[in-house]
């Protein structure tokens, strides 16, 4: 709303202070003042005015009453007395519990009247009759920001709030959020934001910001896959991952998504893995899945998937599974003996068949089980594992741990296409 | 044994070390963290909601009602209505229509519903407004927004708290801030909140005392329960913080401004 400032002068006697005064006084006291500008020896000033005194603008008197108010001047309006006038009342020490300042009778009043409200008191209420061109003012809490925003928020001195010393509730899936943060990042892997927009999707808008956005997105992978290819004009080796929500055909999920774009499947699964584990998630496996590589599941349920260099997990169901209490377990006194072995097996043997004919036969004193090489020729590949002897009771000989040796060689033998490579 | 002595090899300290990297936070992300430990210092806890939110928790129980003229200074993102919403459960009725949540306000109100006063709590998160982008404004962004309610909480509580937070997160004890008069239908009285920084007044916030319609709306009675709300852009603090010059690097993927975080 543009106002003249020659308009404005013509309401007063008194002088008024100079244009970018008088905006200022406006722009805290009442309406912001965008701006002020020159115009055929006047000025205009720019008033933004808020929804709710819109009424009361309409006519500009608004402004009038708010500068009378402001500098404690009469101005030179009289309007016809309103027909009706809604009544609101306050007590006077309503004042000072809502601002947390104490504000003379005297100022109230003053501050009311100039403003074009009736005011009386009867013990220690004010009633006020707030004019019709005010629908804005209802209750109480109005009439106190009125007397507040004219008498001048800067006069509010600051005051820390009192209250009990308790330690805010540790809101939980946001320590695991962070917790994922710091275990991705630890691992290299950077943060990125995407737009919860995408081309396709369950959840459509009404009205989307562009054609390729219209609806929610259901993944975070689409959004990674996009960041590689953008990133890849600048950077060779590109990890990064992304926290947060999607959109599936049932609400709200949160998302945790990652991508490395040299990786291999043994790689990003060495990541999940450091992510659950990390979590404090031990009890998960790995499938094979139609589409993707493998899907990862525990406690029932499938709770991500892993693709060649990227995977994604529902985080609410990482939430539920989560555990950060971690039990010591005592290191053991008595040194370990280390075997290793390596076995030949068809191309299409799965090592977690091997690993479990191993771990079934050694017996409680096989502490650990490492693969620590695969390699294949065209016939067939070899495995090779350490194998972790260790007592918590005593130092194991040599013939202890050969036996267990010869019990799991015969186990696996057992298998007419595995052979132990001697 | 002098050390020097045992050296076999030449080593040339002055050559470049292997390059390892370590993985970077968003500065988005790093931002809330440290508005989340100046707040929990304070006795603030974190809260959380949906982003695919109703319209009550949006707006009507924020009094904002459909013909308030509030509602379309924000615009706002609405989903169609099929068949999905009846996967939904906990809707106040069916006939809500829901949309992206234009501010972390709703999370007060979900928040107010299950708990009992008092109460501390700030709520950082995403929100969304229909609007044309540019290098100041997105169509998605994060907001944190504060509610404080007990017996006393007044207004000038209100300048304290927010002034310490600005303080703590810029680093600066010389920051001052100032209310000036303005409207949220939220909050009565309604102030936006400046920030005196470098010398320069920066917008930073809106706030107020909470409205006792709010309180109303979750069941507390207003005669006995008081408090302040506030609200403010993490995209804006992390820009004045870091000297960041357009919105739409937060959102873009591009490492080259991701890692100097």
């Amino acid at each position: 709303m543009k106002i003249n400032y020659s308009w404005i002068q013509s309401h007063f006697d008194e002088k008024l202070p100079p244009p970018e005064k008088l905006a200022e006084l406006l722009t805290i006291h009442s309406q912001e003042v965008e701006s002020v500008e020159p115009k055929n020896g006047d000025y205009e000033l720019d008033a933004k005015i808020l929804p709710n005194r819109a009424y009361d603008y309409v006519d500009y008197f608004g402004v009038i009453r708010d500068i009378a108010a402001i500098l404690k001047l009469d101005s030179k309006i009289s309007l016809p007395e309103p027909e009706e006038r809604e009544i609101i009342f306050i007590k006077e020490s309503d004042f000072e519990k809502i601002l947390g300042v104490k504000i003379s009778e005297k100022e109230i009043m003053d501050i009311l009247s100039r403003l074009g409200m009736e005011i009386s008191k009867k013990g220690d209420v004010f009633s006020v009759g707030a004019p019709s061109e005010r629908p804005d003012l209802k209750i109480k809490e109005d009439i106190a920001e009125e007397v507040a925003r004219i008498y001048g928020y800067e006069k509010i001195g600051e005051k820390n709030p009192e209250g009990l010393l308790v330690p805010p509730k540790r809101n939980d899936a946001l320590f695991f959020v962070s917790a994922v943060r710091n275990i991705m990042t630890g691992l290299g892997f950077s943060e990125v934001y995407n737009y919860s927009f995408a081309k396709n999707g369950d959840w459509e808008l009404q009205n989307p910001p562009a054609k390729d956005k219209k609806f929610l997105r259901t993944n975070l992978m689409e959004g990674l896959e996009a960041n590689i290819k953008e990133n890849g004009k600048y950077f060779k080796n590109i990890k990064i991952f992304e926290l947060g929500k999607i959109f599936p055909k049932s609400g709200e999920r949160m998302a945790l998504s990652a991508i490395s774009n040299k990786a291999d499947f043994y790689e990003m699964k060495g990541v999940a893995d450091e992510l659950l584990n990390g979590l404090g998630i031990d009890d998960f496996f790995f499938k094979d899945h139609d589409n993707r590589v493998a899907e990862v599941q525990a406690d029932g349920k499938t709770i991500g998937h892993i693709d060649t260099n990227s995977f994604e997990f529902d985080f609410d169901e990482l939430v539920k599974l989560a555990d950060e209490s971690v039990e010591y377990e005592p290191v053991s006194k008595y040194p370990a003996i280390i075997r290793d072995i390596a076995v030949f097996v068809p191309l299409n043997e799965k090592a977690e068949n091997v690993l479990d004919i191993i771990e079934n036969t050694a017996g409680k004193l096989l502490v650990d089980t490492d693969l620590f090489d695969i390699y294949e020729n065209e016939e067939r590949k070899s495995l090779a594992f350490h194998l972790i002897f260790q007592s918590p009771e005593k130092t194991l000989t040599d013939e202890e741990v050969n036996a267990v040796m010869e019990k799991v060689f015969e186990a696996i033998e057992a298998n007419p296409d595995w052979e132990v490579r001697k | 044994m002098d050390k020097k002595q045992e050296k076999t090899s030449f080593i040339d300290v002055t050559a470049p070390g292997k390059k390892t990297e370590r993985g970077h936070l968003h500065p988005l992300t790093q931002a809330m963290d440290k508005a989340g430990d100046i707040f929990q210092s304070m006795g603030f806890e974190i809260a959380d909601g949906p982003e695919l939110e109703t319209e009550y928790y949006n707006f009507d129980a924020l009094n904002i009602p459909a013909d308030h003229p509030a509602r379309a200074m924000q615009d706002t993102f609405w989903l169609r209505q099929n068949e999905l919403k009846s996967q939904i459960s906990n809707l106040k009725n069916n006939e809500e229509k829901f949309l992206l949540r234009t501010h972390t306000s709703s999370v007060q109100i979900r928040y107010m519903e299950r708990n009992q006063p008092p109460f501390r709590i700030i709520s950082p998160g995403r929100v969304f407004r229909m609007e044309a982008t540019d290098a100041t404004h997105e169509t998605q962004f994060y907001q944190i927004e504060g509610l404080m309610v007990d017996r006393k909480t007044n207004l000038a509580n209100l300048k304290a708290v927010i002034k310490i937070f600005l303080r703590r997160f810029f680093g600066d004890e010389n920051i001052d801030i100032r209310f000036r008069a303005s409207y949220f239908p939220f909050v009565e009285p309604g102030v936006e909140v400046d920030m005196k920084f470098k010398d320069k007044w920066l917008e930073i916030a809106g706030a107020g005392m909470v409205h006792p319609k709010i309180l109303d709306n979750v069941k507390l009675n207003p005669n006995e329960w008081q408090g302040f709300a506030f609200g403010m852009s993490v995209d804006r603090l992390a820009m004045i913080k870091h000297k960041i010059d357009d919105i739409r690097l937060f959102y873009s993927g591009d490492l080259r401004f991701l890692k100097q975080f």
